[in-house]
């Protein structure tokens, strides 16, 4: 029993960060999509 | 109808929007750029009306991003966000500036209301308006006066907005501005308002008490010296880290006992087994570890809230501007950069104000440079393990001053990176810094409340969620680890313990050396190893600081896990005792005070944070700015941390 509690607490921990990591790098933001600094170089 | 909210920045103008709209706001984006746009909805007899809030801006000559966005709304009748009625919200305090903004929305010839915003600062001040010779110099505008703060004023404000949708006046002609790129006759226009504005303010608006501006006068004559404002500063930064050491002492030793009684009782009261281990070698401590700092934070959030509810930062955001310019900063960059004091987020986020791409993009690379919050566990705990606990001269904390000059060294770093990025990136144009010094005034204890305890909530809650994730996921590869190896360790250990006649206790902690040390941790522990073994590191500071690339913190939670998993007689000794009594395979302790400074350099230096690398990609569009950022404050830190292990050893 303990050793399930174990391995579903590990894969919550994994799915928690991945994510974060998602969420930080991969995923656009759609509110903030012109605030990019290379749009004023551009101009 | 659409209404326009505009104003300097300042002026209480987001006040005034929630005081009217109430809780019916939306926030979005200007069209074609991505400036945040609120809009709410008033509702007046029965009528719906668009309201906008504008960014904050000084004049109508844009000279940033946001900037921009109030002059070509009003310069372009055919933009979706061209308002039938303008509100510009001024600060009854600073008549003079704040009527230089609003005479040039006057002279576009839209209806308009003019509200007299902060009108308890006024009076506390001896300012007195009179509304009617006021009105004289401006007959086509409503005026109405606001404490928008203290929720006063809504009434004439709305009854002025529903007089004006009743019976909205004719556009009146207006008067062309300069073009936008003509300084030379902006500053003919400016001179010749402000002229006007003079007339203005001395036949409406009367002065009494004028001691006490005397008195705030000669007080700045000190806060911004060109010598003295930085030896104030100085010496008020000195005093709050030898408070934050003195201070957070008691309840962080208080913190540190429960946790460690705690997890004392949950591990005799858990039933035996890998779960019941996970909790009490991974969790507790990991969490444990982090929560402890939560006073110095509390702390440190304390004093610079005090600082800037007094109005003593705006002050030192003017002298630091003098500072900046020779070094190729704009003074907007002064803004950012204390920003990043707390969190280098909003300090890159605050550089959007930053017209100049070169300004903002030097701006963005050294602000994460600023010793932010998140740095606080380190650095304290490896000064409480490495700097003695003694005092210079008799009253100086020793472990003070040395947070005292990590904060230094840090603000050093950003500013040498800055001159040297000033060579390297092109520039196009010049940007300034326009700031308003506030009156000095005592803090107010509930914001004061409010900061400590938002800034706390964000430690606990955000970084706290990836501590425990990352906690559970250590803790897992240190115990961990392939079958054949871990089985062949620790026969081997105990052989050698049965060699050496060692102790039931000394066999059990050789035996779960060698066990941690054929986990899955311990294999990528010592295949990095080589790479920190120079900085004077061991492959379980390596493991930490490989998961402390998520946020700083985690470090301190890591060596907190990775400890307690090795530990076999008392798993619930204190993280410092723990670290204290680690030794080498030749017996000599890890944390030397070599090793322990070399660290500490480390973490100044190091682009250790994960969400920070999230914001700058973001606010670049690109991947080669963040990139770059790891890059260089890479190299400082491992080249900075080098340096000072051989110095020290």
């Amino acid at each position: 029993m303990q050793e399930v509690l174990v391995i579903i607490t590990i894969a919550a921990a994994s799915l928690y960060l991945a994510r974060q990591f998602y969420a930080k790098f991969v995923r656009k933001n759609a509110k903030c999509e012109g605030c990019a600094v290379g749009k004023i170089q551009d101009k | 109808m659409k209404i326009a909210l505009l104003g300097n920045p300042n002026t209480g103008k987001s006040s005034v929007f929630n005081l009217i709209t109430g809780l019916r706001q939306q926030v979005g984006n200007f069209p074609g750029v991505t400036v945040e746009k609120k809009t709410g909805t008033l509702l007046i007899d029965g009528d719906a009306h668009t309201l906008i809030d504008f960014p904050g801006t000084y004049s109508l000559y844009p000279r940033s991003k946001d900037e921009h966005v109030v002059y070509s709304v009003l310069s372009d009748e055919n933009s979706s966000d061209y308002p039938d009625v303008v509100v510009v919200v001024v600060d009854q305090s600073n008549l003079e500036r704040n009527l230089f903004f609003f005479s040039q929305i006057y002279d576009l010839g839209l209806p308009t209301i003019l509200v007299l915003n902060m009108t308890d600062l006024a009076q506390r001040n001896g300012l007195s308006v009179d509304l009617e010779k006021l009105n004289a110099f401006f007959p086509a505008a409503r005026i109405v006066s606001t404490n928008a703060r203290a929720g006063m004023g809504k009434e004439r404000l709305m009854t002025a907005i529903s007089d004006i949708s009743k019976n909205t006046p004719e556009k009146r002609t207006p008067i062309p501005l300069c073009p936008a790129d003509d300084i030379a006759c902006q500053e003919q226009e400016a001179s010749s308002r402000y002229t006007f504005i003079s007339e203005v303010i001395s036949a409406s608006m009367s002065k009494v008490e004028a001691e006490k501006k005397a008195v705030v006068s000669a007080l700045d004559r000190f806060f911004v010296h060109p010598i003295f404002g930085y030896l104030i500063f100085a010496a008020i930064l000195f005093i709050v880290f030898q408070f934050i050491f003195a201070f957070a002492a008691i309840p962080m030793d208080l913190i540190d006992t429960s946790f460690a009684e705690f997890g004392e009782w949950l591990s005799n009261a858990l039933p035996n087994g890998v779960f019941s281990d996970l909790i009490c070698q991974g969790i507790i401590p990991g969490i444990g570890g982090v929560l402890v700092f939560v006073p110095q934070i509390a702390l440190l959030f304390f004093f610079i809230s005090i600082l800037e509810e007094t109005g003593y930062l705006s002050r030192v955001v003017f002298i630091m501007d003098r500072l900046m310019r020779p070094l190729g900063l704009n003074g907007k960059s002064v803004v950012p950069l204390m920003s990043s004091v707390a969190c280098a987020i909003p300090g890159v986020m605050a550089t959007r104000t930053i017209s100049d791409w070169k300004e903002r993009m030097i701006t963005i690379l050294v602000a994460p440079l600023m010793s932010c919050s998140a740095r606080i566990p380190v650095y304290t705990l490896l000064i409480a393990l490495v700097i003695p606990k003694t005092t210079i001269l008799g009253i100086f904390n020793l472990q003070g001053l040395v947070l005292f000059g990590l904060y230094t060294l840090g603000l050093v770093a950003a500013l040498l990176v800055a001159v040297i990025l000033k060579f390297i990136l092109k520039s196009r144009d010049k940007g300034f810094l326009m700031l308003e010094l506030p009156t000095f005034k005592s803090p107010r204890w509930g914001n004061v409340g409010i900061t400590v305890w938002e800034k706390v909530k964000v430690f606990v809650l955000d970084a706290g969620k990836i501590i425990l994730a990352i906690s559970i996921l250590l803790w897992a590869l240190a115990t961990y680890g392939p079958s054949e190896s871990m089985k062949k360790n620790s026969a081997l250990a105990k052989k050698e313990a049965k060699a050496l006649h060692l102790s039931e206790e000394e066999t059990n902690q050789r035996v779960a050396s060698a066990k941690m040390e054929s986990s899955y941790i311990g294999h990528l522990g010592h295949f990095i190893e080589p790479a920190i073994k120079p900085l004077g590191y061991d492959w379980k500071i390596g493991i930490s600081l490989i998961t402390s690339f998520a946020a700083r913190e985690v470090f301190v939670g890591s060596l907190s896990t990775i400890y307690s998993v090795n530990e076999t007689d008392d798993v619930n000794k204190r993280l410092i005792d723990k670290m204290r009594a680690e030794k080498r395979t030749d017996g000599t302790p890890v944390y030397t005070l070599a090793a322990g400074a070399s660290l500490m350099v480390f973490y100044v230096f190091a682009m250790q944070c994960m969400a920070t690398l999230a914001v700058v990609k973001r606010e670049t569009n690109s991947w080669k700015w963040p990139l770059i950022q790891i890059g260089f404050m890479g190299a400082l830190a491992y080249f900075g941390a080098l340096i000072t292990f051989n110095l020290l050893s």
